[in-house]
């Protein structure tokens, strides 16, 4: 710059040589920039994916849910208001419980409405017959009572709930409703004063309606604001089951039953096809949506979802992905081929990837790369250089991410000699104490395990009763029970600052109770309903996040400390699902012992079937 | 601007002007790691082209300045409760080179270095942007949102102050000798 040559300034190179000493090494710095950079973004990509419900598409949503409460709250999401339903202003609530849930209310008091109408319009045609028609006059009305009744709590019972995050009681209000209008039926047709197609038909919107209320995202997603352990979408399953069935008999069976002097060829009407297409249709759909029973993922999908792992489709993230399952494996001694995932990261080495530092990290964890390997891809003077060059591991609270992958690839490597060992004995239980200190600003659970593991590693495990208590009271504190609308609870939060649960805080979290034991104030039932599996898990290939789930569940179930689930937890758990069985089983029962009047009617041929 | 450009451009600059606010070298370099790291993340919540240097310079100084006021914070909370070592002794371990050389270096450059410590902040602050990495006059301009013509005036302006202090600090020694001559 200036070429001042006066005498009265002081000489250019004198300063140039003052601060040489100072200058930081470039290629350092802007390796640890770019290793900030990529892990700010991988944590902001992982709060984004922890957002969306159980990786659903929004096509698929779209598609399935005709209670779109969610569907409205993602798309003012999209326009950038960045949060979940229970995140959006008051406004947008509104608008979000009043627009698209009003269509599905007034659906459903439209149907309460219709079927009202086919009851009466059957009651009126039965006028020709040897009907008390006293006792007609006040049965229609007493059903009408009952159903104006039903049809005011079912619309009257859900916005308050449902406002609140309260989805057990809507669902409730639901179903109660329904049950008393499948009781009024039943009453009717003993009093052979509703037919059995009737009966059908009404069974069958009440199942149609309630089936596609229980996969919507509110109930399947977050399990209606309980801790169910099942995927809640078997409840649509139960009642997509119980429509088939419902359709079945009102097509088919009574028609087999009875002596049909007609030819098969024209038994084959166009209302016998319909109803056989309708009711295979639903059991279809009853197999669709209960696929988390019959088809679980298991340690075998683990397994092979390890080995095939040959694509990361997002770089570091998508390895720390594979890193949970690929170590829970590992624990449980399983042997692994880990051919395709290596040549992935000879491929991620060659293209010189700058996430390379955290690739190799989740590598390291997942037990790919070995004492042999890591002289191949580690630098190991670099390494050392960096763990105890310069301040190193005396400097505690800044660089720990950078250095736990040195000393993972030492120890690795069995470079560390007994005196680095102690080192980093005290390096750990410091950099613990100081965790303890700014937890609130940093991400204790996704720290303390790092620092768990990495004390393991080093064979300096760190001292468990000193640092129990806190250990136990942050789990405590970072699991998420709050009710909230559209969250599913049970799970943990990476941060203080953030009230909603992520799949990858939850398994640092269990295997920190690993580590730690389990603490009483951890709700069990409530973890395993978040880990539960989903019938989503296998939508488009094995999810990774499915893996994540399972294998974290599995190494939940594993511990000591974790009691096995009982019938009474079950029956504890889920009620919602046992109240869909009891009506459907009420609603099949109802069709069945229904009379077939229409068989008695004049010009009818075939003696009518008696309940 | 891509991280790459940022970082050769800023690097030394930046670690010069959070050091000029009192940061020991070892965590203006991390702090200035944060800064680069956030504001290249954060660059779209920039007002203004972010491809221009001014504009990221002066972004780029506004997050350091936030980033420093919260180390200031927590430093303060970490010499309350935890027991460590002293920041000038991790900085003295931290740079390799001052200490192996610490024996062999002339005074006089240790001399300037000391006074470059005591120059007044706005001087220090260019002295050490400019002459930490060989930044160019308009890329520190462009961090501290001035104009070149000023840095450059800050610069002789140090330049002048440090030769005076030099000066009068070994006059006493040259009259001495010459006594003793």
């Amino acid at each position: 710059m200036n070429t001042h040559t006066s005498n009265e300034l002081i000489s250019e190179d004198d300063i140039r040589v003052a601060l040489r000493p100072l200058r930081p090494s470039r290629a350092d710095f802007a390796a640890a920039v770019r290793q900030k950079v990529n892990l700010l973004s991988e944590l902001r990509d992982h709060d984004s994916h922890s957002r969306d419900y159980s990786g659903d598409s929004s096509w698929l949503r779209i598609a399935a849910s005709l209670l779109p409460v969610h569907l409205v709250g993602k798309g003012l999401i999209a326009k950038g208001a960045g949060g979940t339903f229970a995140q959006l202003t008051v406004g947008q609530k509104v608008l979000a419980i009043f627009a698209l849930p009003a269509v599905s209310l007034i659906l459903i008091a439209l149907t309460v409405l219709w079927a009202f109408l086919r009851i009466r319009h059957s009651v009126l045609r039965q006028e020709d017959t040897d009907v008390d028609m006293e006792r007609l006059t006040q049965a229609t009305q007493h059903s009408s009572i009952l159903i104006f009744a039903a049809s005011m709590l079912m619309i009257g019972g859900v916005i308050l709930p449902i406002w609140f995050g309260m989805q057990l009681p809507a669902f409730i209000f639901f179903l109660a409703p329904a049950i008393m209008l499948v009781l009024v039926a039943v009453q009717l047709s003993r009093r052979q004063m509703l037919d059995r197609s009737i009966i059908a038909s009404l069974c069958s919107s009440i199942l149609g309606l309630l089936g596609i209320l229980g996969h919507g995202p509110m109930i399947s997603s977050t399990g209606a604001g309980g801790t169910p352990l099942l995927d809640q979408r078997i409840i649509a399953s139960v009642m997509y089951a119980g429509l088939g069935v419902v359709l079945a008999a009102q097509s088919t069976i009574p028609r087999f039953n009875v002596p049909d002097p007609q030819p098969i060829s024209r038994r084959l009407s166009f209302p016998r096809v319909a109803g056989s297409l309708a009711c295979g249709s639903m059991l279809l759909f009853a197999a669709w949506f209960g696929r988390s029973l019959w088809q679980p993922v298991t340690t075998s999908d683990l397994k092979t979802y390890v080995e095939s792992f040959d694509r990361a489709k997002y770089s570091s993230a998508s390895w720390q992905q594979w890193s949970v399952p690929a170590k829970w494996l590992a624990d449980q001694e399983i042997e692994l081929d880990f051919a395709r995932p290596r040549q992935l990261l000879r491929e991620t080495i060659k293209k010189e990837d700058q996430l390379m530092g955290h690739v190799l990290y989740h590598a390291m964890e997942g037990g790919l790369v070995g004492q042999p390997q890591v002289g191949h891809v580690f630098d190991v003077d670099l390494a050392r250089e960096r763990v105890f060059g310069g301040a190193g591991v005396r400097r505690v609270g800044f660089g720990f991410q950078r250095r736990a992958i040195s000393i993972r690839a030492l120890a690795i490597a069995e470079e560390l000699d007994e005196s680095e060992k102690d080192e980093l004995g005290e390096y750990f239980e410091a950099a613990m104490d100081d965790l303890k200190l700014n937890a609130a600003n940093r991400f204790p659970l996704k720290e303390a395990r790092q620092i768990t593991e990495l004390a393991r590693v080093v064979d300096r495990p760190i001292d468990i009763d000193v640092h129990r208590i806190w250990v136990h009271q942050t789990l405590c504190d970072y699991q998420r029970l709050n009710k909230r609308l559209g969250q599913p609870i049970g799970g943990f939060s990476a941060s203080a600052k953030l009230d909603f649960s992520n799949d990858e805080a939850t398994t640092q979290a269990i295997e920190l109770m690993q580590a730690f034991g389990v603490p009483d104030g951890v709700d069990l039932l409530a973890l395993r309903s978040y880990l539960r599996p989903t019938m989503t898990d296998r939508f488009g290939g094995l999810k990774p996040q499915a893996c994540i789930r399972v294998a974290s569940l599995q190494r939940l179930e594993s511990l000591p400390d974790v009691p096995p689930l009982t019938w009474t937890d079950y029956f504890r758990c889920e009620q919602n699902l046992i109240m869909s069985i009891l009506l459907v089983l009420l609603c099949i029962f109802a069709t069945l012992t229904a009379p077939n009047l229409r068989r008695n009617l004049p010009g009818t041929t075939v003696e009518p079937e008696m309940p | 601007m891509d991280i790459s450009e940022a970082i050769d451009r800023f690097r030394g600059p930046l670690i010069g002007l959070i050091a000029s606010w009192g940061a020991p070298l070892a965590d203006a370099c991390e702090l200035a790691q944060d800064s680069l790291a956030d504001a290249y993340l954060n660059r779209h919540n920039c007002t203004g082209d972010f491809h221009t240097p001014e504009v990221f310079g002066r972004w780029l100084r506004g997050v350091a300045k936030n980033k420093f006021r919260t180390w200031l914070r927590s430093r303060r909370r970490r010499t309350k409760h935890v027991v460590t070592m002293a920041a000038d002794a991790l900085e003295q371990s931290a740079c390799d080179n001052s200490k192996t050389n610490a024996a062999e270096e002339d005074p006089r450059i240790h001399r300037l270095r000391h006074e470059i410590d005591r120059l007044p902040s706005k001087l220090r602050q260019v002295i050490l942007m400019h002459y930490l990495e060989e930044t160019t006059v308009k890329d520190v301009a462009a961090l501290l949102g001035v104009t070149p013509k000023a840095v450059e005036g800050r610069l002789y302006q140090g330049r002048r102050r440090l030769k005076q202090r030099i000066e009068e600090s070994s006059e006493p020694i040259m009259v001495l000798r010459a006594l003793m001559l």
